[in-house]
């Protein structure tokens, strides 16, 4: 009987040798590039000594960890990222979703189809090129300060005041993302009932209760999903963005936790153990928000990340 | 529900959507336009007119500036080598996989799908990921980008489920007929989930394209930098005359020129191909959300 389920089994693995044969590139892939970087977090547990290399420094326990809590910029950077994770959720979140809905409402296809193209458009673009043009325009002698200027009105900071970059941290990432991001709201509108609006303003809804009743509740679902995803990426503030348009001035207004990894790990005196230990907390935070998040939705609205209850 | 929508009158809600709509199509153009325009003008041009709605004058000189100071023409070759092998290579893996990963009868399926989904909610960070890079010798290598960016197991899990949707009976005609493996893959498989594949493929040549993130860490010489990395290299060089205004040559250098003049090298291919692709770019997300 064993035998027979083992040879059987032996022959099922030889009959479908080809498979593994196409699995081969992508599980030799996998176990380089994602598992022994994955095996290498052992180093949030070392004091990474480079004569030693990663599998021979010496342990050292949670001492990387307990140091995350008393180093002050460290505290500072953590504080930074929630506090700018917050008010994206609260200025950003919305934004394409009002997007979607404005497209949605509004009139002549083709209008409609140019429109999204060119409000998608600066999402396929790097931050590298973005900043560049951003920071030009809403430089104190660029384009939007003339305009200011020419409407007689005080030029503004926007770059080099603390308070005000992070309301142009806000602003530009809605310029980048908020086309692309709403496209798939745009989807699940396609996806409501038409009936549905059929049947409210028979009832004599006007188009703001439609969108109210109707439109809102359609996009429900996604607009939980999408919540949920951006709430376990809370301890990630937007490293692309943040590092290619902070200044000096506002460094430490600015300054997240990516951006300090990034700082203390290439700068003078690298701690490659102690920044492993700060990726680390990060992932693990972002894991429990995620999970924190889904429950919650569930317990909520009766539905999470893997659909309804 | 189209058709009647067209006819009735204009209310409120139309021009408040079509002005909202209005003014950040508006806010997305105008930057990019007096960009363009200060990357042709002169620095005296700009200097008695920063805003330019109608350019004042035509030069060349940023961009002759630009050339001569930085290879431009190895940061092309650069990236283009890193979008196609990289593009190729990533489409190669992913493939592969997500076809195996549709076969029939494989035993131990599940645990390769569980290798993969892994990936997705687990990684190693920074440092883990940079020092593999150094062991492996890859410091200043192309395939270092190539490698560490483009397979997404999210988009691996997307082509396995549009293979899963094919009839099998398709796979056995062709393999009673005497194809092989390989030829059923190439030739019935990857054909018929086309819109997905040609998705996927933009998506990863773009990403190629803009990364910089690991470039800026990994390819440091001069001669493997990519248009992204001198980019960069261009905005702090020129920020840093500009703070230090003492400098020698400073007077004639014309800063803004001379950035815009790198941005539009750097991202005159994406906006070229943008409107002609626009189609597929925006099925991406689709066939993602879909399949959620």
């Amino acid at each position: 009987m064993k035998a027979k389920s083992a040879g059987s089994l032996s022959s099922r693995i030889w009959r479908a040798r080809m498979a593994y044969l196409f699995l081969l590139p992508g599980v030799v892939y996998l176990l380089i590039f994602r598992y022994i970087p994955i095996s290498g977090l052992t180093l949030a547990f070392r004091s990474f000594n480079a004569r030693m290399g990663i599998w021979h420094s010496p342990w050292v326990g949670l001492a990387n960890f307990q140091r995350l809590f008393v180093t002050p910029r460290a505290l500072s950077s953590i504080i930074n990222t929630l506090e700018i994770s917050l008010c994206r959720l609260i200025f950003e979140f919305p934004v394409p979703i009002l997007v979607a809905i404005a497209i949605n409402e509004m009139r002549g296809v083709r209008v409609k189809k140019i429109y999204q193209t060119v409000i998608t458009f600066p999402h396929f673009l790097s931050w590298v090129i973005v900043a560049t043009i951003l920071q030009d325009f809403f430089g104190t002698y660029g384009v939007a300060n003339y305009i200011l200027k020419s409407l007689g009105l005080e030029t503004v900071n926007f770059l080099t005041k603390p308070a005000t970059f992070r309301t142009f941290l806000y602003f530009t990432a809605n310029w980048k993302e908020a086309g692309w991001s709403s496209i798939i709201f745009i989807a699940s509108l396609a996806g409501i009932n038409s009936e549905l609006y059929e049947a409210a303003s028979i009832d004599g809804a006007g188009r703001l209760r439609r969108i109210w009743h109707v439109t809102l509740p359609g996009l429900r679902a996604t607009i939980i999903t999408m919540l949920i995803m951006k709430i376990g990426q809370s301890m990630n503030a937007g490293f692309e963005q943040i590092f290619s348009l902070r200044n000096p001035v506002v460094l430490n207004s600015v300054d997240i936790i990516d951006t300090y990894v990034y700082d203390i790990t290439f700068g003078a005196t690298p701690n490659y153990g102690f920044s492993t230990a700060v990726g680390l907390f990060k992932s693990v935070v972002n894991c429990v928000l995620l999970v924190v998040a889904n429950a919650t939705t569930r317990a909520l609205f009766g539905q999470g990340l893997f659909g309804e209850r | 529900m189209k058709e009647k929508t067209q006819k009735r009158p204009l209310d409120g809600m139309d021009i408040f959507c079509a002005a909202l709509l209005t003014v950040m199509v508006v806010l997305v153009i105008f930057p990019f336009y007096t960009s363009l325009v200060t990357a042709f003008t002169t620095s005296a041009s700009y200097m008695q007119h920063p805003v330019q709605l109608l350019p004042r004058s035509f030069t060349l000189e940023n961009f002759s500036f630009v050339f001569e100071r930085m290879n431009i023409v190895s940061g092309y070759a650069n990236t283009i080598f890193i979008v196609a092998v990289g593009t190729l290579l990533t489409m190669f893996i992913s493939l592969t996989y997500a076809y195996a990963l549709s076969m029939r009868d494989v035993p131990g399926k599940k645990f390769f799908f569980l290798l993969l989904l892994m990936t997705m909610y687990f990684g190693g960070g920074l440092i883990p990921t940079y020092m593999l890079i150094r062991d492996l010798g890859m410091i200043n290598s192309p395939f270092a980008i190539i490698f560490l960016c483009g397979v997404s197991p999210f988009n691996i899990i997307i082509m396995k489920n549009g293979i899963d949707q094919l009839p099998e009976s398709l796979f056995e005609a062709a393999r009673v007929s005497g194809a092989n493996e390989w030829q059923v893959f190439l030739l019935v498989a990857v054909p018929l989930i086309k819109p997905i594949v040609v998705t996927f493929s933009l998506f990863a040549a773009v990403g190629y394209w803009n990364e910089w993130y690991w470039s800026m860490i990994v390819l440091t010489k001069p001669a493997v930098k990519t248009l992204q990395i001198m980019l960069r290299t261009i905005v702090v060089t020129v920020e840093t005359l500009e703070m230090d205004s003492a400098a020698s040559d400073y007077t004639e250098v014309f800063s803004q020129g001379l950035k815009m003049a790198a941005v539009v090298i750097t991202m005159l291919p994406i906006m070229i191909i943008y409107p002609f692709l626009q189609k597929h770019f925006a099925q991406g997300i689709l066939v993602g959300a879909v399949k959620m």
